[in-house]
């Protein structure tokens, strides 16, 4: 990919995110505090690219000679996977770096909500925008149900082929227990609690 | 070829004419500069600028200088990432190209963030250790002594700070040379005929690409004025060439 092309692939996700951003001002606010730090994202085996945080906006760029405060990286899927859950935080993700930086930066990429059909329309009009926009949310929609599909299949690897997680019926007599339990321990608690209470009530009778 | 000449575009002139001639090719053209900056290139010289700001290492409360800096792209760009805490210095040998992008500063809505001074490269009017990044874009080429201009760059950069040359260049393979050299000797003064009623200067231009340094010797001829870890990307397979070096 020439230096061009991934500048304008970051330009349109830049617009996107700036799009995004203009109709969610706690997110913009809390990115004001991020202004002048350099978040890497490696999208292993994709591409690199650098988050700039500014006063009023935020910059997508290629990543230069400077070190980045903060790194997340993954792997295409796992990355998808994580922002089609909404949550950065937890699995596919790495990060490194500035911890607290990273944190607050998977948190704001993952409740972020790109509009690229807002990000394309002064670019190629809106009939165009609107095409495209259309093309991306179906994509999107595809790929949340791959990666919903794919959760599920593995799910059912693990129960039906190797047996390593059990059937939802078989856990039921589990719950079952589980709840009789917990029931058996409040009434144990509840039955305690009103011992103590005739306890302490016969001993202040008996000092009176 | 005399001790004395330099090079403008592919005549030899005398040393002291060339800023004179330059000065006139920038007087012409600055009134549809950024028009024909975006036909030229066909809007990519954007991207180019974007690839370069991305570059600078900037952050709020710094300082800029940029020079050549022509009708102020790289220094908005800049001024967003220093903010109102920041200095950004737009400066420009040519009083028309000046006044164009301090009025576009102005328009962008930057305040005293925003300063611009008429500058000529080979003699930085500011303190040694001043700026946290120096930046020309399409400038170094016309600037008589090459070797002066950077070796002020350097100087008025503080220690760790960096400067950023973005400047056309030299294609790498001999298949875009031909197209490019079609492109730039037959097409650019046409257009710059019809839209800027200015054959020459854009004839200029293309000669003047011609003349500039490549890639490697540039980089070479910014680590003999002093600068450290230098390198360059290419864009648009070595038409454009944004070299950096820092200051030790």
């Amino acid at each position: 990919m020439t230096p061009e092309i991934a500048e304008l692939a970051r330009l349109v996700l830049e617009r996107a995110c700036n799009a995004a951003l203009e109709a969610d001002p706690a997110t913009r606010e809390e990115l004001r505090g991020l202004a002048g730090r350099r978040i890497r994202i490696e999208l292993k085996g994709l591409f690199d690219l650098d988050l700039l945080p500014q006063s009023d906006a935020l910059i997508v760029a290629g990543p230069g000679p400077d070190a980045p405060d903060a790194v997340l990286r993954a792997s295409p899927f796992g990355f998808l996977r994580a922002r089609m859950r909404g949550d950065l935080m937890h699995g596919d993700i790495e990060l490194t770096g500035d911890p607290h930086l990273a944190v607050r930066t998977a948190r704001l990429l993952g409740g972020l909500a790109p509009d690229l059909e807002v990000a394309l329309t002064p670019h190629v009009g809106m009939l165009l925008a609107h095409q495209l926009g259309r093309v991306w949310r179906g994509v999107n929609d595809e790929l949340h149900r791959f990666t919903e599909h794919r959760l599920q299949d593995t799910a059912d690897d693990l129960r039906d082929e190797t047996g390593l997680a059990p059937h939802r019926a078989e856990l039921e007599p589990w719950f079952d227990a589980v709840d009789r339990m917990r029931e058996g321990v409040d009434a144990l608690e509840a039955r305690l609690r009103r011992l103590e209470e005739g306890f302490e009530r016969s001993r202040m009778e008996t000092s009176a | 070829m005399s001790k004395d000449s330099t090079d403008f575009g592919f005549r030899r002139v005398a040393v002291e004419e060339k800023a004179k001639l330059v000065r006139g090719v920038f007087d012409s053209v600055a009134g549809k500069y950024d028009l024909m900056n975006d036909l030229m290139s066909f809007g990519i010289h954007r991207l180019w600028k974007r690839i370069t700001l991305a570059r600078t290492g900037l952050r709020p409360g710094m300082r800029a200088l940029d020079l050549a800096g022509g009708t102020g792209d790289l220094a908005a760009g800049m001024l967003r990432q220093v903010g109102r805490e920041g200095l950004v210095v737009l400066s420009d040998i040519n009083a028309q190209m000046l006044i164009r992008g301090r009025d576009r500063l102005i328009n962008d809505g930057f305040g005293a963030e925003a300063q611009s001074a008429q500058v000529n490269a080979e003699m930085i009017p500011f303190a040694d250790n001043s700026f946290d990044a120096v930046t020309i874009g399409f400038g170094l080429r016309n600037v008589t002594h090459k070797e002066q201009a950077l070796a002020e760059m350097l100087r008025v950069l503080k220690p760790g700070g960096r400067a950023l040359v973005l400047e056309f260049s030299h294609p790498r393979h001999d298949l875009m040379k031909k197209l490019y050299d079609l492109y730039s000797f037959k097409a650019l003064p046409l257009m710059g005929k019809l839209v800027a009623g200015d054959a020459e200067s854009y004839q200029y231009l293309a000669e003047s690409i011609r003349m500039h340094p490549a890639q490697d010797t540039l980089k070479g001829m910014m680590e003999a004025a002093g600068f450290m870890r230098c390198d360059y990307l290419n864009m648009s397979d070595g038409i454009v060439a944004l070299h950096w070096g820092f200051k030790a």
